[in-house]
C-alpha cells in the first residue's frame, strides 16, 4: 500500500508539476460577525469590469500554481459585510454615473483593492497550506473626496488533513478572516 | 510510456473512490441586485425536491454529492435563501412562497478541453392555495477541464456553483416569476 501511495504521489510530481489550480477565496458569509453600530446611510461600490474578470495565479505546492478570481469570489462577502451595516448597498457599474448616485441617494463609494499571496510546504500536494489576503478599501462621499481608508488583513492556514476535502480551505480562512477585520474597522469608523 | 500508463491506473483507483462535495453556494451579487430592483414582497422558500438518482453526479467516477443536507434540492434552497436574504427579501412566514423539483442535471467532465454542465429545475410561485408561476427553468454551464483528473475534478466540482448562479438568474429574468413575486 505504502508502495502505491509513494507511486501515486510521484505520478503527480511528474505528470501534474506546473498546472493551475482552480480554487475559490469565497468565505462562509454565515460565518461573518454581526455588525455592533448599524448606519442610517445608503451606501455603494465600485469594481471595475477588468477587476471582476482578473484570474490570479499565486503558488501552491509542488511547484504547481493555484489560479482564482479575487474580486468576483469575494464580491458576495463585500457586499454582506456593507449591508449588515448599512441600509442600504448598490453595485455600481461606473463611478461617474451621477445621475444614479443621486437618485438612489448613495452617500459613500466603496472601492475595494485586493492582493494575495499563497504557499505550501508540500512537495507532493498542490493546494496551498498558506494563504494571505490583503484588503484596501478606499471610500469616497458624493464629493468625490476621500473620507475613509482601511486596510486588513486576513491569514489562512489549512494542512493536508483539513483541506483534502476542502482545496480553498487556507484561502476561505483568510479572506473570512480580512473581512471579519473589516467589520470591526467599519464599526470603529464615523460612516 | 508503460510506467505512466500504470501510475495513470494508480491515480484512478486513489482518485475514483473519493466522495466529494459541491462548495458552499457563493450568491451572485448581480442576482440580488436584479431581485432588489424587481419587487420589495417578502417571499418565503420551501421544499425543492430531487430524486435520489439525481443526488449523486459521477465525475470520472467520483461521486459528486451537495454539501447542503442531502440533496441537491436542499442546496438549491439554500442558494435561494442566501440571495432573497441578500436582498433583504427573505422571510420565513411570508404567504408567497417558491418550491420545486429538479428534473434533471449532470456536470460532464469527460472532455480534455472543455466540460459542462446542465440542470433542470421546475420552479413553482404560490400564495396560500394559489399557483401563481410554474415553469421549468434550465441552465448551462461550460468550463476548463483537462485529461489529468487532478484538474478536471475539481473544475467540475466547483462548476455546480456557477451552474446554480445561471440557473437563478434565468428564474428571475422569467417575466412571469417576476409579475407573480410582486
Amino acid at each position: 500500500m505504502k508502495l502505491l501511495t509513494n507511486m501515486f504521489f510521484l505520478f503527480s510530481v511528474l505528470i501534474l508539476s506546473g498546472c493551475a489550480h482552480q480554487i475559490s477565496l469565497n468565505p462562509d458569509t454565515e460565518k461573518l460577525q454581526v455588525t455592533e453600530n448599524k448606519s442610517a446611510s445608503v451606501v455603494g461600490y465600485y469594481i471595475s469590469e477588468d477587476d471582476i474578470k482578473k484570474q490570479v495565479k499565486t503558488p501552491g505546492g509542488g511547484g504547481d500554481n493555484v489560479s482564482y478570481k479575487p474580486y468576483k469570489d469575494t464580491e458576495a462577502a463585500l457586499y454582506t459585510v456593507l449591508s449588515n451595516k448599512f441600509e442600504n448597498v448598490y453595485k455600481l457599474e461606473s463611478l461617474t454615473d451621477s445621475t444614479f448616485l443621486k437618485d438612489k441617494k448613495i452617500e459613500y463609494v466603496f472601492i475595494p483593492t485586493i492582493t494575495t499571496q499563497s504557499s505550501s510546504d508540500s512537495l507532493f500536494t498542490w493546494p496551498p497550506t498558506e494563504f494571505t489576503f490583503t484588503l484596501n478599501c478606499k471610500t469616497l462621499n458624493n464629493n468625490g473626496d476621500i473620507v475613509w481608508n482601511s486596510e486588513v488583513k486576513g491569514f489562512g492556514k489549512a494542512e493536508f488533513d483539513e483541506f483534502k476535502n476542502n482545496f480553498s480551505l487556507s484561502a476561505k480562512r483568510a479572506t473570512e478572516e480580512a473581512f471579519n477585520k473589516l467589520i470591526v474597522e467599519l464599526d470603529q469608523s464615523n460612516l | 510510456m508503460k510506467y505512466k500508463s500504470s501510475l495513470g491506473l494508480i491515480a484512478a483507483l486513489f482518485l475514483s473512490a473519493c466522495t466529494i462535495q459541491v462548495p458552499p453556494y457563493s450568491a451572485d451579487i448581480s442576482n440580488v441586485s436584479k431581485l432588489k430592483e424587481e419587487t420589495k414582497t417578502p417571499i418565503s422558500v420551501g421544499k425543492i425536491e430531487s430524486e435520489k438518482k439525481l443526488n449523486k453526479i459521477s465525475l470520472r467516477g467520483s461521486p459528486l454529492v451537495s454539501s447542503v443536507g442531502n440533496s441537491y434540492g436542499e442546496y438549491i434552497e439554500s442558494a435561494l435563501i442566501k440571495e432573497l436574504k441578500l436582498a433583504k427579501l427573505w422571510s420565513g412566514v411570508a404567504k408567497k412562497q417558491v418550491t420545486g423539483k429538479v428534473i434533471d442535471q449532470d456536470i460532464d467532465v469527460t472532455g480534455f478541453s472543455e466540460g459542462n454542465s446542465f440542470i433542470k429545475v421546475n420552479f413553482v410561485v404560490s400564495e396560500d392555495d394559489a399557483i401563481l408561476f410554474e415553469k421549468v427553468i434550465s441552465a448551462e454551464h461550460n468550463f476548463d477541464s483537462s485529461f489529468i483528473g487532478a484538474i478536471a475534478i475539481p473544475n467540475g466540482q466547483r462548476s455546480y456553483v456557477e451552474l446554480v448562479q445561471k440557473l437563478l438568474k434565468n428564474l428571475y429574468s422569467d417575466q412571469e416569476f417576476i409579475t407573480a413575486i410582486k
